[in-house]
């Protein structure tokens, strides 16, 4: 699974994720969303009818791998240290995002400074820094959080910056007028005006970071959702491999799941999501 | 009692390729005690970056200006032409962003909401009001921090006429109870002679032009025969300037 990297030059905030044009209702998306996985496993099961176990195994034989790993507590002990290393690099895209973002929003030489650095981040194909992270640091934990964090870094401090740009002048002008300290500044108006940016910044780059995390974890780790993937295809047990991409792709959806929720706690104040 | 001296006040803006614009030129104005003063002035004469330049926004080229009540620092509220409201906070989490004094910050800010009558509305977010909801919110927070000195730049200009009568009138009926040293920047003639004890009218360049005052006994009713005839004498004097510019 070799990762397309993002054109992060272009990348605007995407500010409002929950449409208005959505289907009328909840029950009415989530139906639709089942339809279309039962018909995606009816499809899937008529192909591995047809197609050698070797190399299609049957839903059914997937989906008693996945008890099983569940059952063992494998999943849990790999998922838990892929998710260790991303928050680890995440953590860290955030410490330098952000500053650099202000930096950039606030200054025409910040912006012009970081513009070459933060393309070339942010289009590295995500196969380089896999070996990247392999070549630098060996085997361990230290690639994978290391090219998660640059993987992630554009897309926060970008996101940033149109944020710190987005900040309206009438309300900091409101402040000198009420002669606001600056900590009350920051915290009620730049911290909130950013929280939207900074929370479309994280989306993206924490599926970013995700993907490539795991690539890296195929070249260079001894534990973690990719190295599972890889030593499930060196030992070509493609059930296995299915079982491991199916986790991934359900840890990524409870992922977004709770970033939505996340969302529309925080932004009860937006007209378009009350 | 408050007191507003502005000494030979200057304002010069330079572009980005030199050229200067004097945007107010010479200003000389001393209000003291509760004096309710209007500036009126074409469209571009300086009229906010008057109030800007009072309020500490933004710093003269050349002059001074001193906002005292007794013997410290006057206390500034503004109200601007569109409300500024923080729109992720909700309508009391605004009112209570501008509190210096937390004592009792909450009894003032439910008192100044209810005199604008909007006391039901302190849990909404500013998107969930109107305009003009919107605006009376903002001048509940200028009271609420209960200023000595009130600074109005267009307050009502961006309401229907209906909202603008309504809430002057509400502005007139806080005002004498409160009595406060206002200025109070408007376009609009009539509600310059309603609401003031003096009108300056500036002219473009931002000179002072000339200073009117204001002796009618109030509650001023804009169907009152002496208000009328006052209206249509400044009126003529302003449209006099407007020729000559
Ligand atoms: N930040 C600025 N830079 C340059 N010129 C400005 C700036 N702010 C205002 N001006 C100019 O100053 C003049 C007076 O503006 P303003 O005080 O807003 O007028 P008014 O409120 O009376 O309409 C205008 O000609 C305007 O173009
Ligand atoms: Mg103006």
């Amino acid at each position: 699974m070799v990762s397309k990297a993002p054109v992060v030059a272009g990348t605007r905030p995407v500010m409002s994720t929950v449409s208005t044009s959505a289907p009328r209702n909840g029950l009415q998306r989530r139906a639709i969303s089942f339809v279309a996985l039962i018909l995606a496993v009816v499809l899937w099961a008529a192909a591995a009818w047809l197609i050698s176990d070797n190399i299609l195994p049957s839903p059914f034989t997937v989906f008693g791998r996945m008890i099983e790993l569940v059952v063992s507590g494998e999943v849990f002990v790999h998922f838990f240290s892929s998710i260790q290393k991303i928050l680890a690099g995440f953590g860290l895209a955030l410490l330098f995002g952000i500053p650099i973002g202000f930096a950039i929003g606030k200054s025409q030489f910040m912006a012009a400074y970081f513009a070459i650095p933060l393309f070339t981040f942010g289009n590295i194909p995500g196969l380089t820094y896999a070996v990247f992270g392999l070549v630098v640091f060996g085997i361990g934990a230290g690639g994978p959080i290391t090219v998660s964090a640059m993987v992630a870094l554009p897309f926060i401090a970008l996101n940033v910056a149109e944020g710190v740009r987005s900040v309206d002048g009438g309300l900091l002008r409101m402040c000198r007028a009420y002669k606001r300290p600056f900590g009350t500044i920051v915290r009620h108006v730049y911290a909130p005006a950013l929280a939207a940016f900074v929370f479309s910044g994280v989306r993206y780059g924490f599926a970013m970071a995700w993907k490539v995390e795991a690539l890296t974890e195929v070249f260079g780790a001894g534990e973690g959702v990719g190295f599972m993937i890889k030593r499930a295809y060196q030992e070509f047990h493609v059930g296995d491999m299915l079982a491991w991409t199916m986790f991934f792709v359900i840890v990524m959806l409870l992922i977004e799941q709770g970033l939505n929720m996340l969302e529309k706690r925080i932004f009860a104040w937006r007209k378009d999501l009350a | 009692m408050a007191n507003i001296e502005i000494k030979q006040l200057e304002k010069t803006y330079t572009d980005a390729k030199g050229r200067q614009t004097r945007v107010l030129d010479s200003i000389d104005l001393t209000v003291s005690g509760d004096t309710f003063v209007s500036i009126v002035g074409p469209s571009g004469s300086g009229k906010t970056t008057l109030l800007n330049i009072v309020s500490g926004i933004e710093s003269a080229t050349s002059g001074s200006v001193s906002l005292r009540e007794g013997g410290r620092d006057a206390k500034v509220g503004y109200v601007f032409q569109d409300p500024r409201l923080l729109p992720w906070r909700t309508v009391m989490q605004n009112l209570s962003f501008v509190q210096d004094d937390r004592s009792d910050w909450e009894v003032r800010a439910r008192h100044y909401l209810e005199l604008v009558g909007l006391g039901h509305l302190g849990d909404r977010f500013p998107a969930q009001l109107s305009g003009g909801q919107q605006q009376r919110i903002g001048i509940a927070r200028a009271f609420s921090v209960e200023p000595d000195i009130l600074l109005m730049d267009e307050p009502f200009s961006h309401l229907d006429a209906m909202t603008s009568r309504s809430l002057r009138e509400h502005l007139e009926q806080i005002w004498l109870q409160s009595r406060k040293t206002v200025l109070f920047v408007t376009h609009d003639i009539t509600e310059a002679v309603q609401l003031s004890d003096r009108i300056i009218v500036l002219a473009p360049g931002g000179r002072i032009h000339e200073t009117i005052e204001v002796d009618l006994p109030r509650p001023r009713r804009a169907s009152d025969p002496r208000v009328a005839v006052l209206q249509a004498e400044v009126l003529a004097r302003f449209e006099a300037l407007e020729a000559a510019a």
